[in-house]
């Protein structure tokens, strides 16, 4: 067994270059004429900066703040803000169906697709990373849905795959079955968008894959002699020497499918139908501003999930101490 | 080397930062005179609009205007939405009744009264009833109704004579026409069905007519104003045809799209629908590219009180993010839109039949008129002359009432709601949401 204890060897060599570019750093520094040099040079570095620092203060600190504050307020378009203190949030939580409607519909969406995208794209990443032959035009190919699967023309293709008379239905009937029609059916509907989003798969499998390359070929070697079958392989080394690659593709995807929009609202018009069983959170949001004018309470849902995501980015990462294995650590 | 660095930096901020403010967007710095004007629609109405533009800006050669089409009706709406929130809405813009409180309620439209007064605007071709179409609950004028649009019975009539059915007459009750569309689907062929479901789904014009062929009414002052029970028996209507077939599935309807290329009849799949009457020719050109038959027009049936007629008007507006400059200009451009002759040959009342009378009378004579625009335009005549029809204005709230009604018609005919329960649901959604949209003034 000690044999498959994951070793710290391949970070080694990131460390020691790290370590290289210190000491010139120390001499440069203690030299009189290289301060003001520094100064020019962080001068320069903001200025660089500048034009990015300008646009996080205008485009997405201010307006932030600016929900913020209309979160608190009953705002419509043209009037003034209304100060109304937690009345917003008080409707949200207990005196709007519409609300749990679109949070149930986006939990079940992050509990089955987050870890069910993961599972799929690293399984294919395992796949794509032995030596078959035409590999990157496997790659290349693989990852054209995650290019173009948030678009527009994807989910009108998704109609036509799920309608009643649509392509899944269609093989069903080959062997006597005839399926509902998973668009129309609220109980289907759902879940025909999880499907959607796990085949967007490309972007997690490219960074799996890359994260599967680092893993020293020797560590399946010695554990091969040692008697490991592919399972326990998979288990005590790729899994512990993933785990940072993994978490990493949790969290990114995660926080894209709590904010996942345009699917849902390509495939209802907009609506959530049939029933509000695709009313993700994000389009009741848009719903509430940009169809019915409520900005307050629109900017009070922004603010719940923005809270929603960073708790359960909080959680994954103090979960993560249990699980995600780096390097150095003992 | 090092000078050279900054400097590069510098540029780049210098250049970076007036690049960003820019993104505010809504600053006006163009000329006295050159405008920006917003409508919805693509292809054929994009064509004749800019045909219009042409025409004005020929007209009046130190004017300009920057066109904003957008194709899809609802994108349109959200997108004047984000404009008018952030001051930014175009100076001119395309309005329609339904929706006008929306704006006009929360200052985003600027009265045009003064305009009318000043005689700036002519708005003396336009009939009483159709005016009112264009006013606020505070009694001002909003928008100047250019085009006129009511809810019609449409049917294939190929799909009719092939089953030997008769053509749906003005005179016709809400049963012979339920007994109508009974009869045909006995012998429509397997795959085709005799009425489209939308309809039921629907909070414009189907309802409407059938609310006020009951004496009823849609709007009072309180909100919602029609009786609970004529909710529950259009619904209780609807659902039967549907469970005996008459009607397209319940998955027809929620997998339908909302694109005149997509409908069913359009495609051929169902004998009747109830769409506005400006879709006529539209409707008629794709079922004629389907090969699918050719598509007539009448209005639809007539209730216990009558002919229950409404229509509803699109206009222009002006946005109050217009600026004072370009006001003289964008007033004159409605004007013209509204009564030049030549303009409105031009437009062809492609959103709605044109609103000043002597110009439809002239759009019905002309020779070369496609007989669909004439055939809309004599109905709109017949209805406006003969059937007294109500003007409809949406208060405040109407957007989110109307999706409430769709989502609880759709609960029925999925069988997750009885169309009591139904009436209920929507009932209670409804005035919360115009409750609700009131408040916020």
């Amino acid at each position: 067994m000690p044999a498959i204890e994951p070793a710290t060897r391949a970070r080694a060599p990131v460390a020691s270059a790290r370590a290289d570019g210190g000491p010139d750093h120390h001499r440069v520094r203690r030299r009189g004429p290289a301060r003001s040099e520094r100064r020019t040079e962080a001068i320069a570095g903001y200025l660089f900066l500048a034009p990015w620092l300008v646009g996080m203060l205008v485009i997405t600190v201010g307006p932030m703040l600016a929900s913020l504050y209309l979160a608190f307020t009953d705002y419509t378009t043209g009037g003034t803000p209304e100060w109304v203190g937690f009345d917003n949030f008080i409707t949200m939580f207990t005196d709007d169906p519409r609300y749990w409607a679109s949070v149930r519909v986006t939990l079940l969406y992050v509990l089955v697709s987050v870890p069910a995208l993961l599972a799929f794209a690293l399984a294919l990443a395992m796949l794509l990373n032995r030596g078959i032959r035409g590999l990157p035009i496997y790659r290349a190919a693989f990852y054209i849905p995650s290019l173009i699967g948030g678009s527009v023309a994807i989910a009108v293709l998704w109609r036509q795959v799920f309608g009643s008379q649509g392509l899944v239905n269609g093989v069903l009937s080959a062997v006597g079955i005839t399926g509902p029609s998973y668009l129309a059916d609220p109980a289907w509907a759902p879940w025909t968008l999880i499907v959607l989003n796990v085949w967007t798969f490309g972007a997690p499998m490219i960074i799996f894959l890359a994260g599967l390359r680092q893993i020293p070929q020797e560590l399946y070697d010695a554990a091969e002699i040692d008697g490991a079958g592919r399972l326990r392989r998979f288990w005590h080394i790729t899994l512990p020497q993933l785990s940072p690659v993994l978490l990493f593709n949790a969290i990114i995807t995660m926080i894209g499918a709590f904010q996942a929009f345009t699917a849902a609202y390509v495939l209802s018009n907009g609506t959530g139908k049939p029933l509000d069983s695709t009313l993700f959170y994000t389009l009741y949001l848009y719903q509430s501003g940009f169809s019915y004018y409520q900005f307050g309470y629109a900017s009070a849902m922004a603010w719940v999930l923005l809270l929603a995501i960073a708790a359960a980015t909080a959680g994954m990462f103090l979960a993560a101490r249990r699980w995600v294995f780096y390097g150095d650590e003992r | 080397m090092r000078g050279h660095r900054l400097g590069i930096a510098l540029a780049t901020a210098l250049l970076a930062v007036p690049a960003l403010a820019g993104c505010g967007g809504g600053g006006d710095e163009s000329p006295p005179g050159s405008f920006r004007y917003s409508w919805w629609g693509s292809g054929e109405r994009n064509e004749r609009t800019q045909a219009v533009i042409d025409l004005f800006e020929k007209a009046a050669p130190d004017s300009a205007i920057e066109t904003e089409p957008t194709g899809d009706f609802n994108a349109y709406w959200e997108k004047l939405t984000v404009q008018s929130a952030a001051g930014g809405a175009p100076c001119a813009v395309q309005m329609q009744s339904r929706y006008m409180a929306d704006y006009s309620e929360r200052n985003h439209l600027r009265p045009l009264d003064e305009y009318v007064a000043n005689g700036s605007i002519d708005i003396s071709g336009i009939p009483e009833s159709i005016l009112e179409t264009g006013k606020g609950s505070d009694g001002k004028l909003y928008s100047i109704p250019t085009g006129v649009f009511l809810y019609a019975s449409l049917w294939n009539k190929d799909m009719a004579d092939q089953a030997g059915l008769p053509a749906p007459e003005p005179s016709w009750t809400w049963e012979q026409w339920e007994a109508w569309l009974r009869s045909a689907a006995a012998v429509l062929p397997e795959g085709k069905y005799a009425a489209d479901l939308y309809p039921a789904t629907d909070f414009s014009g189907s309802f409407f007519n059938w609310v006020f062929s009951h004496g009823g009414q849609v709007f009072g002052p309180e909100g919602l104003a029609f009786d609970r029970q004529l909710l529950v028996d259009w619904w209780t209507m609807w659902d039967g045809l549907r469970r005996d077939g008459v009607t397209i599935t319940t998955d027809m309807l929620i997998e339908r799209g909302e694109a005149i290329e997509e409908l069913p009849i359009s495609t051929g799949v169902v004998l009747w629908n109830s769409q506005p009457q400006n879709q006529l020719p539209q409707t008629s050109a794709v079922a004629a590219d389907n090969g699918v038959g050719a598509i007539g027009m009448t209005k639809l049936p007539n209730g216990p009180a009558g002919a229950g007629e409404t229509f509803g008007s699109n206009g222009l507006s002006l946005s109050t993010s217009c600026a004072e400059d370009d006001l003289p200009a964008a007033v004159r451009f409605i004007d013209f839109f509204l009564n030049d002759p030549e303009a409105a040959m031009a437009y062809g009342s492609t959103n709605g039949v044109v609103s000043v009378e002597s110009l439809m009378q002239q759009q019905i004579d002309a020779p070369d008129v496609r007989p669909e625009l004439r055939e809309q335009l004599q109905l709109v005549q017949t209805i406006v002359r003969d059937y007294n029809p109500q003007g409809l204005v949406v208060p405040v709230g109407g957007r989110a009432a109307s999706d409430a009604f769709t989502r609880a018609a759709q609960s029925v005919f999925l069988g997750q709601a009885s169309p009591d329960q139904a009436a209920d649901a929507f009932l209670a959604e409804a005035a919360g949401a115009m409750r609700q949209a009131g408040r916020g003034n």
